[in-house]
């Protein structure tokens, strides 16, 4: 139960009810006044016409006669019973359905309302007994000759006894919104809280180390499925990162484990005897060179990571992608030249874009390495730059082995090396490092098949223009 | 060279000051900002070497300090963070060159000395020689015991480089950012087969080779 009142939903609920239940309300007891109001101010209105007629129709006959009339009005009107009470100038009752004079005093055309206490048993008689005693009258006064007046009342017991009838009804019906309302906020506190249980529970479930829970969708594809199926898309991606970075802590310990394992033994087996300064240079020299690609190592991690923090942006500048690939192509022409393999550039239309040349040559100089290094007899290499539409695509195809088509989205991540032996040079990182200088500039790598050979495809897009 | 070198990490220090006097330059060390910058201020240095990150003052603060002094010693900072932008804030606050922890102790060293001789240009130098071997930069003409070599321009470039800094070890980094005016780690060092290539056409038929590895550092040209 303390967990209900701490929803929020049920909080929401129960303001919404509150604020309905006033407005409620408000609404009802406008319409119950404004109700009330106009029915009294029709009777009134009838009450003056009554009067006004009784004026008219006692006044065109002498006073013998009035009484007369009077009182065969009074008679005829029994269905509906009226107070009548002619009066002469002293103010004895002449005729009427009713004893005892009224102590207000009202003029012509007014009308007050009193009670009237007349206990007479003809009044008793007129009257029914529900509605008596006392008299509720609503009452007006007709002034006739010689001093002669006539009270003309209503009684509107009527009124009030549907009054009494209607306020409890009114009362009810409020109460029982009340209740229907908060019967809505806490059914759809529990209800909601239950969809939101599962998530938690399955959130609990995962910080207790059962990795492979996920969110229970129910199929309605309401909010809460589509909460759950992003949460669960979230995880997946997680795990999928924590495996990869466990795959990747795994390699680097083999790679860094190598030279560092070199260079122990040889500086053990070097202690081990006396041996010429000449010795020992070597071996120095030797220690230094494995160092050397440790460095190397750890330094490509760190550009990595730096990229991919967006460092590079602040460098960017307009460039030319063809001088970038005309410089990478002359840079590696010696090389291919000692490896056999052939070069052949193809650089079309405006290659202009913004970006950080020096990133980008470390892309296309990546490539040409692997497409030689990956390469076991020589054969043609070949470098595409063109432009497709608002995106500027690098193609590097070689025409060796290539990459089984379910291992290409692997060999893009960090420190794969496809030869599970790992005795190729290199740190497995030239792939990645292409694709987070790619992703910095908002573009994509792929990686196809040349038919025969590895086809990357490398593109960026050219948002402004260039 | 008279060096000062401006480094919290006094192992790192150390290490820096030991292989410099090794190499046969006088250095200083300050452990801090401020002292780093009252003994930078006497003037009395070739080069500095500033740490970026120093406990009481950022590296860079200091050199633009002593630059809006006036003293104009260039310095080298060196940086743990890797990231291209503070290479090239390094360098527009005054900064005259910049290297990223980790670094080759044989990568300081070099720079170093080229930077103290950019520091101290000779007389608008129209051609070097360097033993029997003359390279030209106004013909863009080199020969080597009168035998004239043709160079592709990228080769005469990396030859001229070189000659400019005879007698200094030129690391592989150093030759990308002043030959290819490149900045990245190539994986396979096409620097080593451009050099190889070069080394085909001025050394290969002669006696005695000019250009040296230095192994574990770089290049150096040298008189034999």
């Amino acid at each position: 139960m303390r967990n209900l009142f701490r929803s929020r939903i049920f909080r929401y609920g129960v303001a919404y009810t509150g604020l309905f239940f006033l407005s409620s309300i408000l609404v009802v007891g406008v319409f119950y006044f404004a109700l009330f109001q106009s029915v009294s101010e029709k009777l009134e209105d009838r009450l003056l016409e009554e009067a006004a007629w009784l004026k008219e129709a006692l006044s065109a006959v002498d006073l013998s006669q009035t009484v007369e009339r009077l009182n065969f009005y009074i008679a005829d009107h029994t269905g509906n019973p009226g107070v009548y009470l002619l009066l002469n100038a002293q103010g004895g009752k002449v005729a009427g359905n009713i004893d005892l004079v009224p102590e207000v005093t009202i003029e012509q055309g007014q009308i007050k309302r009193f009670i009237h206490q007349d206990q007479s048993t003809e009044v008793m008689e007129v009257f029914p007994e529900e509605a008596y005693p006392p008299l509720r009258l609503m009452a007006t006064v007709v002034d006739l000759d010689q001093g002669y007046r006539l009270i003309v009342g209503h009684n509107f017991h009527d009124i009030d006894q549907i009054k009494a009838e209607v306020f409890p009804v009114v009362i009810k019906v409020l109460l029982f919104s009340l209740l229907m309302g908060l019967a809505v906020a806490v059914f759809l506190a529990r209800r909601l809280n239950r969809r939101l249980e599962i998530i938690n529970r399955s959130s609990l479930g995962i910080l207790e180390g059962r990795l492979e829970t996920r969110m229970k969708l129910t199929g309605s594809g309401d909010e809460f499925d589509h909460l759950s199926r992003n949460l669960n898309r979230m995880l997946d991606r997680i795990f999928y990162l924590m495996g990869s970075i466990k795959g990747v802590t795994d390699n680097i310990a083999h790679d860094l484990r190598s030279p560092l394992s070199r260079m122990r033994s040889r500086m053990e087996v070097a202690l081990i005897a006396d041996r010429s300064v000449d010795e020992y240079k070597d071996i120095l020299a030797d220690t230094v060179e494995d160092t050397s690609s440790l460095l190397t190592t750890f330094n490509a991690l760190l550009t990595i990571a730096s990229i991919e923090s967006g460092a590079g942006r602040d460098d960017f500048q307009p460039l030319d992608l063809a001088k970038l690939g005309a410089d990478t192509a002359e840079m590696y022409h010696p090389v291919l030249e000692e490896t056999g393999h052939w070069l052949k550039t193809d650089f079309s239309g405006d290659l202009k874009m913004t970006g950080n040349p020096n990133l980008i040559i470390q892309a296309l100089s990546n490539l040409l390495d692997n497409a030689i290094k990956y390469t076991d007899t020589p054969c043609e290499i070949v470098l595409t730059i063109r432009r497709h539409g608002t995106s500027l695509i690098v193609e590097v195809a070689d025409a060796g082995p290539g990459i089984p088509a379910a291992f290409r989205e692997k060999a893009l991540q960090r420190f794969t090396r496809l030869d599970e032996s790992r005795t190729r040079p290199g740190q497995g990182l030239g792939l990645s490092l292409v694709q987070v200088v790619a992703e910095v500039h908002g573009g994509t790598v792929r990686l196809e098949d040349a038919q025969p050979g590895l086809l990357v495809l490398l593109e960026f897009p050219c948002l402004d223009g260039h | 060279m008279n060096v000062l070198i401006i480094e919290d990490d006094k192992q790192a220090a150390g290490y820096v000051g030991k292989g410099l006097t090794e190499s046969g330059h006088t250095v200083s060390v300050a452990h801090n900002g401020d002292d780093g910058l009252m003994m930078a201020r006497s003037g009395n240095f070739d080069v500095l070497v500033v740490d970026r990150m120093l406990p009481d003052s950022d590296g860079l603060t200091i050199i633009k300090t002593l630059r809006q002094e006036g003293t104009n010693t260039p310095a080298l900072v060196l940086s743990a963070l890797s990231e291209v932008s503070h290479r090239v804030e390094g360098l527009t606050a005054g900064g005259d060159d910049y290297l990223t922890k980790p670094f080759a102790f044989t990568e300081l060293l070099a720079r170093l000395e080229a930077l103290v001789r950019r520091a101290n240009p000779e007389a608008a130098v129209k051609e070097y020689q360097v033993g029997d071997l003359h390279l030209d930069l106004l013909t863009r003409q080199v020969n080597r015991a009168g035998n004239d070599i043709d160079l592709q321009p990228r080769e005469f470039n990396l030859l001229a480089y070189l000659m400019q800094h005879a007698g200094q070890v030129v690391t592989r980094t150093m030759l990308l950012e002043n030959v290819w005016e490149y900045n990245f780690d190539p994986q396979t060092n096409v620097v080593d087969v451009h050099i190889s290539r070069l080394r085909g056409k001025i050394d290969k038929d002669y006696d005695t080779s000019l250009l040296k590895t230095v192994r574990g550092a770089g290049y150096m040209l040298e008189k034999p």
